[in-house]
């Protein structure tokens, strides 16, 4: 306890640098908790896009069902595909019955014989989208092929940009986080240079000095990203009903409160664990023996 | 520190306990700049013994009490202090040393951001003792200096007795085996200053060592203990009841 009142009484002392200490810890973990909680949120929304059928492909009149089944044997064999539907004339006509039940007039001029078998197909891994549409266009029973590259690609890159925007603005920020922490300890040891000195003279350990400047470090760290954390809750809250309707029908988004308190938790571990570094390197810096 | 530094240390301590509180044997000090502060110093104050260091300023009084708590090290010699060989001791022994050895500064080192209550409780806190025991053992050793009324204060606030008798009770709170004390009534009236050497003898009467530096030159005439006369550097007398105005 007597630790943590010299911490308190440390930042009394110099209150504006540990705001700014405390502020900068915050703004890294909020950055660093919206860059996770969205990239775990692209990644369940790509993840449901790539379980959906990726290529359509429709065959022309007069393809029997015994050479469509022979070309959907051929595509499993590749490897490449995690699911294929074979969608029949008859199954494709129940489909226009069901997306025009409120349009009899559309349902009237229609019949199972003018509608196309089709297969409806979805890649192991979005990459491979682009040799199977290439193999399927090379088939002459083959009329079209229905390919959603542009909705893939465009996620895909989404997901890329996100990572690496992330992942970028989160080393600038930790860089930063350490260097200002590094330099409110160390003006803290020069302010209290006396004081460690007669500490020194009195009997006190190397240890027993270091100790508080840590705690302040790890102390910055917990409160600047308790804050953070609060505040992407408070807006998650407020959130979360625009999230849930415009990802409607994707399973597992909005994340659930259980994965965003996971989140919460390892990113406050993660700002003490940032605050105690720059503070341990201020300590090895300004506080040799 | 490493077992066997500790236990090498150990070793000497078992050595030298049966010897005296303090042992300086040739110690000389030579500054990076050149100056010499001490030359081919020798000698040796008894356990529960009371010494006065005397010489005019800059003869190496400071610079001696400095060095038995390692605070300076000698350049030429051996220092024994309570059982630590001090001028060869390992740098993590130090603070060790510091805890039994209680020092009044000449600047007196008080935490001016502290109250009179916390700056004497810090030697305890340092080693880690209980707030209830802190808390009894601070307001004894206030008691014991006079200073209780006042523990809530800040050092600013105090007269300057006040602050001696704050580091004397600084000093003595861990109840040291050795108390130094660097011209603990230098700027005093001669009333306070008397006030300060009595308490000193008291604390000696105790049980502690105290080696006192001091000129004031009433104070060591009056008493009848040893004193060390030094000058440039060098020892010039030691003798038992000396009269200072005889160097």
């Amino acid at each position: 306890m007597e630790r943590f009142s010299t911490v308190f009484r440390h930042m009394r002392r110099i209150p504006y640098q540990a705001l700014a200490a405390i502020i900068i810890m915050a703004l890294t973990t909020f950055a660093s908790t919206v860059v996770v909680i969205a990239a775990l949120t692209s990644a369940r929304v790509l993840s449901y896009f790539e379980t959906r059928p990726q290529i359509t492909t429709f065959f022309t009149y007069g393809t029997s069902q015994d050479e469509i089944l022979t070309l959907k044997q051929e595509l499993e064999n590749t490897g490449k595909v995690s699911e294929i539907r074979y969608v029949s004339q008859e199954e494709a006509f129940e489909i226009y019955k069901e997306q025009n039940k409120d349009e009899p007039l559309l349902l009237e001029q229609v019949s199972p014989s003018i509608l196309p078998a089709s297969l409806e197909i979805s890649a192991k891994d979005a990459t491979y989208l682009d040799s199977l549409q290439q193999f399927l266009e090379g088939k002459e029973q083959v009329e079209e092929v229905v390919y959603q590259k542009d909705v893939v690609d465009s996620l895909l890159s989404w997901g890329r940009f996100l990572r690496q925007a992330g992942l970028i603005l989160l080393v600038f920020l930790l860089i930063e986080s350490i260097l200002i922490i590094i330099m409110v300890t160390g003006m803290k040891i020069a302010l209290k240079r006396s004081e460690i000195e007669i500490m020194k003279l009195l009997g006190a350990t190397t240890w027993y000095i270091r100790t508080p400047f840590l705690l302040e470090g790890v102390f910055y760290g917990f409160i600047g990203s308790f804050l953070a954390v609060s505040f992407v809750s408070i807006l998650l809250l407020l959130l979360n009903p625009n999230i849930t309707s415009f990802f409607t029908g994707i399973p597992g988004v909005p994340l659930s409160w259980y994965l965003y308190l996971l989140v919460f938790f390892v990113q406050m571990i993660g700002g003490m664990l940032v605050g105690a570094f720059g503070s341990m390197l201020a300590v090895w810096r300004y506080l040799h023996d | 520190m490493t077992k066997d530094h500790k236990s090498d240390e150990k070793h000497s301590n078992e050595e030298v306990t049966k010897e005296p509180m303090v042992k300086v044997d040739q110690v000389s000090k030579k500054f990076e700049n050149g100056t010499v502060a001490l030359v081919d110093i020798t000698f040796e104050i008894p356990t529960e013994g009371f010494a006065f260091i005397v010489g005019p300023s800059g003869a190496g009084k400071t610079t001696l009490l400095r060095m038995l708590i390692r605070d300076v090290v000698p350049t030429e010699g051996n220092v024994y202090v309570n059982g630590f060989h001090v001028s060869h001791m390992h740098p993590q022994s130090v603070p060790e040393l510091r805890r039994k050895v209680g020092m009044v500064f000449q600047d007196l080192k008080l935490l001016s951001d502290r109250t009179v209550f916390e700056n004497v409780s810090l030697p305890l806190e340092i080693v880690g003792r209980k707030d209830s025991y802190v808390e009894e053992t601070v307001d004894k050793m206030l008691q014991l200096v006079g200073l209780f009324e006042r523990k809530n204060v800040f050092p600013a606030q105090l007269s300057g007795g006040e602050m001696q008798r704050t580091a004397i009770a600084r000093a003595m709170v861990v109840e040291p085996d050795l108390l130094l004390a660097d011209e603990p009534t230098g700027n005093l009236d001669p009333a306070t200053s008397w006030e300060i050497v009595k308490l000193m003898e008291t604390i000696n009467k105790l049980g502690t060592t105290v080696i006192m530096a001091t000129h004031n030159v009433d104070i060591v005439n009056s008493l009848p203990h040893r004193v060390i006369f030094l000058e440039e550097g060098r020892i010039v007398k030691d003798q038992k009841g000396a009269r200072y105005g005889t160097v």
